[in-house]
């Protein structure tokens, strides 16, 4: 019995062994510090990163290892590497996760890269005090898109309670913030819009509308775009993305406020090649960096953002848009509390 | 077991000690994980709604896998190869792929929304697409139940008097009711561990499973690794109490029902229902299989979702941009590599155990059985969130097992995911090898090889085939694990086709999809050809 389970352990282990020795990737040297960067290990929910990561290598002769995934899993792989981190840079969309890295002081504070001084007065708003993570464009969270067949220009809404017009009944569209990345962002932004409470009933009013909630960006275009629903209000990049390809689809920024979507870069605070890291952050916010976050081909909808530097044009103007910058301390703090009450709420 | 046992241990274990793996690491135990579920009201709901479709779908799933198993091994159907084949489609067909189809079917403006849309976006609907997809689990334990039984039985009852039905009741069901039991169990397995449909069409219904919740929980911020845990630990103890019901209600009967020399099993004649039934069939796998693959290639094919079907409207631009995008097609033939290289490990390591553990069930093999089916039930990001908690030790690297961030630790991840199928199919097939034979062979002065190469072997390379396709093709596009532990720089298949669709390339994704899915068939059709062949030359008949 004892010499099964010998054999049975002495077996698994031999065999990772042997695995182990003849793997594709030869175990690293451990995190050793050198001042020469040499790899980059980058971790990113972007559409344009592998773009930014062959760019760079490129450009710089750092090789670069980049691990793409949706934020969700990027966050728990992090975490998961706390006691061991691999990664040197991180770069996903929204502040809150990226202030409670901070929090938990597995972020580098106080470096300022070369390229900072390109940023925009919207750039510096967004730049958390101890540079603990860097904004390198921004989307709106939410923004409201109408299909251009079914409403007259009379009936275009101008603010958000416009959603709440009869003609709109049954006919609105939006994301689940339980699946859907931007949409919790979105909520916040409203609540803070418009005070908790206000915020509820509004979502509440939206329901007695007819509100329809969908799973994510896709879904919710897609029903708009055939006319399952007139109206409806999700990440701009996408609403953007489907009004240049050509769709019947139009966008609307409304008069009380969109809320800033920041995508942000950070470093590890214990990145094994934190010169390699610095490097990359600088680059990213050089022209040639931002230049390849436009690159539309490679990254899809999520080069609409809106430049956060003075070194790029946006590739689509946002007329009137008004920006709402939500407190990411305080967003992520409600975050679960707000996502049960809206399924509760809102979903069922 | 190290594969298994551990990763599943350092995550199940933090839902009661939460600092296991932090900074610092401590033992403190810690009721929060539990607390933060039961305080949940999502956690407790979707662990009903688990359970309830768990069950649901056992014994949907498994009556129909029962029904097809009878109608391929018992019945004169037409085109009984080609539906076999079916069968084997659905199987090895990846759930991300069905549960991505269904989704791009049933999202508005999809082919079906307006249709069955909104029947299929309910928890009844969940249940028939998981069913659709799970029945095979059930076909084949009855088919090999069937295959063993002889047809005496069937021709004694019939003698008796009794007809049709009655067969049913009192000889097949009593007699197949260990083989329908296990393949229910490991269908309640599959579907609490289900992601793919629990993240599209539940979610879409507005029906919260364990799986998603779990993942919510994960990507909560600052991740809830106890909760995730905690409810991780809801899965694993769900499946134990099935098995314990299942060891309750088969007793000491065992799974084999092979006893050495019977005569091979007539076919009964289906008479009318002849043609109704091969339709029947037909439908079956046009809904489970057909739909799915339409709704993806139509994605692939279309420029505007919303737009309609038009000449204009079709662009084959999708796959010219498939072929081109960096990490699409490189990253479909690096899990080509990876998914053989699991696929022939696990199998080995499924033949080893098989022969150790032939002719006794030991305590050992017994607990070795509860814990893989279990881990079956434990949802692929959590065993990869576990991965990376065992393989990340820094001391690892000091001694070079530093694998995390490795390929090797993908396929030992493919290997665990693997093992619970290949372990099962390996051992069972090999206590239905008449033992008659073997010791005859003995007895005539056989050498070991002798009985290996000319008993052991031809019976049981179909067997070791079937494990290493199902390995292999699960392995292919294993998406929650590869997407936690994947070495940066060198995507998956599946991870590659996610980020597509992430950045609202659909188009790109599904032509993506599409051509994955052509190479993986192509891969397994030709495997299947060459073992029909080697197995034809190896059985001296």
């Amino acid at each position: 019995m004892t010499r099964r389970i010998l054999w049975t352990v002495g077996t698994t282990l031999a065999l990772s062994v042997i695995l182990a020795g003849c793997g594709s990737s030869p175990a690293t040297s451990g995190a050793s510090p050198s001042k020469t960067p040499q790899k980059l290990v980058f971790y990113s929910a972007q559409g344009y990163d592998q773009a930014e990561a062959t760019a760079f290598q490129k450009a710089t002769g750092i090789q670069v290892e980049l691990s793409d995934m949706s934020t969700g899993p990027l966050l728990a792989k992090v975490m998961a590497e706390k006691q061991n981190p691999q990664w040197d840079v991180i770069w996903f969309d929204g502040n809150g996760a990226m202030a409670s890295l901070d929090q938990q002081n597995m972020l580098l504070r106080g470096f300022t890269p070369s390229s900072a001084s390109n940023y925009t007065s919207l750039g510096l708003s967004l730049l958390p005090p101890d540079h603990a993570y860097f904004p390198t464009g921004t989307t709106a969270a939410g923004a409201i898109a109408y299909n251009t067949k079914l409403v007259p220009p009379s009936e275009v809404p101008h603010t958000w309670t416009d959603l709440l017009n009869p003609f709109f009944k049954g006919a609105i569209g939006m994301n689940n913030p339980a699946i859907s990345g931007p949409t919790y962002p979105l909520v916040a932004g409203i609540f803070q819009q418009m005070g908790v409470s206000q915020g509820m009933a509004f979502f509440q009013a939206l329901k007695k509308n007819g509100l329809q909630i969908f799973a994510t960006n896709g879904n919710t275009l897609q029903a708009l775009e055939n006319g399952t629903i007139k109206v409806a209000m999700f990440q701009d990049s996408a609403e953007l993305n489907a009004k240049l390809s050509g769709a019947s689809v139009s966008v609307v920024y409304p008069s009380d406020g969109v809320t800033l979507l920041p995508s942000d870069i950070a470093i590890n605070a214990k990145a094994p090649d934190m010169a390699a890291a610095k490097e990359f952050v600088t680059w990213v916010l050089s022209k040639q960096g931002q230049k390849t976050m436009q690159d539309i081909q490679a990254a899809g909808s999520d080069s609409l953002f809106q430049p956060v530097t003075s070194v790029i044009q946006p590739l689509v103007t946002r007329p009137g848009v008004v920006w709402i910058n939500v407190n990411p301390v305080w967003a992520g703090d409600h975050q679960q509390a707000w996502t049960t009450w809206f399924t509760n709420n809102v979903v069922r | 077991m190290v594969l298994v046992v551990l990763p599943l241990c350092a995550i199940l274990l933090q839902s009661a000690m939460p600092s296991l793996f932090g900074v610092p690491a401590s033992l403190r135990l810690s009721g929060a994980g539990f607390g933060a579920m039961a305080a949940d009201p999502y956690a407790l709901q979707s662990g009903l709604d688990s359970l309830a479709l768990g069950l649901a779908t056992a014994v949907v799933a498994t009556a129909l896998g029962a029904l097809v198993a009878w109608l391929l091994t018992l019945a004169d159907l037409p085109a009984r190869r080609l539906y076999a084949g079916l069968v084997w489609a659905v199987f090895l067909a990846p759930s991300f792929l069905i549960g991505q189809g269904w989704s791009l079917l049933l999202s508005p403006g999809g082919l079906g929304a307006g249709v069955v849309g909104g029947a299929l976006l309910s928890p009844v609907g969940v249940m028939v697409v998981l069913s659709l997809k799970l029945f095979p689990f059930a076909t084949f334990t009855v088919q090999s139940g069937l295959e063993g039984l002889g047809d005496e039985v069937i021709q004694a009852g019939r003698i008796s008097g009794a007809r049709g039905l009655t067969v049913w009741r009192r000889i097949l069901i009593p007699l197949l009711l260990p083989a329908l039991i296990a393949g229910g169990l490991i269908i309640f397995a599959e579907v609490l561990s289900d992601f793919g449909v629990a993240a599209t069409l539940a979610q879409s219904a507005n029906f919260p499973l364990t799986t998603y919740a779990i993942y919510a929980a994960l990507e909560s911020f600052p991740t809830n690794f106890s909760e995730a845990a905690a409810m991780s630990v809801l899965l694993v103890a769900l499946v134990m109490l099935a098995q314990t019901a299942q060891r309750r209600a088969v007793g000491r009967r065992g799974f084999a029902t092979r006893w050495g020399g019977h005569k091979p099993l007539a076919r009964r004649l289906l008479g009318r229902w002849r043609g109704t039934a091969a339709c029947g069939l037909g439908l079956l796998f046009a809904i489970g299989l057909g739909v799915p693959a339409v709704s993806t290639f139509l994605s692939s094919v279309t420029v505007h979702m919303g737009a309609g079907f038009a000449l204009t409207n079709l662009t084959f631009s999708f796959y010219q941009a498939a072929i081109s995008v960096p990490y699409g097609m490189s990253a479909f033939a690096l899990s080509l590599g990876l998914a053989a290289a699991a696929a022939s490990l696990t199998l080995a390591l499924g033949i080893l155990q098989s022969f150790s553990w032939r002719r006794q069930s030991s305590p050992l093999s017994r607990l070795v059985d509860i814990i893989l089916t279990t881990s079956i039930a434990v949802p692929g990001i959590v065993l990869g969130a576990g991965y990376i908690f065992l393989w990340n030790q820094p001391w690892l690297a000091a001694v070079g097992l530093d694998l995390y961030g490795t390929t090797v630790l993908l396929v030992l991840g493919y290997i665990a995911t693997g093992l619970p199928y290949a372990v099962r199919l390996a051992s069972s097939a090999m206590t239905q090898l008449p033992e008659g034979q073997v010791s005859a062979a003995r007895l005539a002065g056989a050498s070991t090889r002798k009985v290996l190469g000319r008993i052991v072997i031809p019976q049981l390379a179909p067997t070791w085939l079937r494990i290493w396709l199902l390995v292999f093709a699960g392995a292919v596009f294993e998406l929650p694990m590869s997407m936690l532990l994947y070495p940066p720089g060198q995507p998956t298949a599946a991870v590659a086709i996610l980020h597509q669709f992430h950045s609202m390339q659909i188009g790109t994704g599904a032509a993506l999809t599409v051509l994955a899915t052509l190479g993986l068939g192509a891969v397994v059709l030709a495997l299947s050809a060459l073992l029909a062949r080697v197995t034809r030359r190896m059985t001296p008949r």
